[in-house]
C-alpha cells in the first residue's frame, strides 16, 4: 500500500505547486485567493488519501477524513467571508466584471 | 535519506516564496492568499508526520491547527472590514 500513498502525495504536491504558481501568475488578490482555496481543498483530499493509506489504521483514517472535510468547508467559508469584506471596503477589481455596478459587464 | 525526508524538504522550499509573497504584496488579499497556502502546509507536514510516525495524536494536532487558521481568517475578514467594535 505504500506506492498507492506516494502516488497519493504526488498529486497533493502537485496541487500545492499549482497554488504557489497560481499566486504568482495571476494578476488579481481575488484571482489569487481563488486559486489558493480551490487548489489548497484539493491537495487536502489527496494529502488524507496518502496519510489513510499509508497508516493502515482506522483511527487515523478516520482523523484525516475530519481533518478534509472541516477544511473543505471552512476553507470555502473564510475565503468567501475575506472576499466579501474586502469588496465591501473597495479593494480594487482587475477585469471587466464588477459586482457592485448596474451594468454588470462595463467597468 | 528517505522518501519521507524529501516530501518534508519539499513542503518548506513550496512555503519560501509563499513567506516572500506575505512580506512584499501588494494589497492585503494577496498576503492572505499567501497565508492561506502556508497554513494548508502546516496543516499537511502534521497529517504526514502523524502517518510518518505512527501516532495518531498529531492528526488531533493538525485539526487543531485548521480550527484556528479558520479563526484566524475570520479576525482578518472583521479587519478588512473595519468593524472590531
Amino acid at each position: 500500500m505504500d506506492i498507492y500513498a506516494y502516488i497519493s502525495f504526488g498529486f497533493a504536491f502537485l496541487f500545492l505547486i499549482g497554488a504557489v504558481v497560481g499566486v504568482f501568475r495571476f494578476k488579481d488578490g481575488y484571482q489569487k485567493m481563488q486559486a489558493v482555496t480551490i487548489a489548497t481543498s484539493m491537495s487536502m483530499f489527496w494529502f488524507a488519501l496518502g496519510v489513510a493509506l499509508y497508516s493502515m489504521d482506522i483511527t487515523t483514517a478516520v482523523k484525516a477524513l475530519l481533518v478534509y472535510l472541516f477544511m473543505l468547508i471552512t476553507s470555502a467559508v473564510s475565503s468567501n467571508m475575506v472576499v466579501r469584506a474586502s469588496l465591501e471596503a473597495g479593494i480594487k477589481v482587475e477585469g471587466k466584471i464588477n459586482l457592485f455596478t448596474e451594468g454588470g459587464d462595463e467597468q | 535519506m528517505s522518501v519521507w525526508g524529501y516530501m518534508f524538504i519539499g513542503l518548506i522550499v513550496l512555503s519560501i516564496p509563499m513567506l516572500y509573497i506575505v512580506f512584499t504584496g501588494k494589497t492585503i488579499l494577496e498576503k492572505l492568499a499567501a497565508l492561506d497556502t502556508i497554513g494548508a502546509m502546516g496543516i499537511a507536514a502534521l497529517m504526514m508526520f502523524a502517518a510518518y510516525s505512527g501516532r495518531n495524536i498529531y492528526m488531533d494536532i493538525a485539526l487543531t491547527l485548521a480550527m484556528l487558521d479558520f479563526l484566524g481568517n475570520l479576525a482578518f475578514a472583521r479587519f478588512i472590514a473595519g468593524r472590531w467594535n
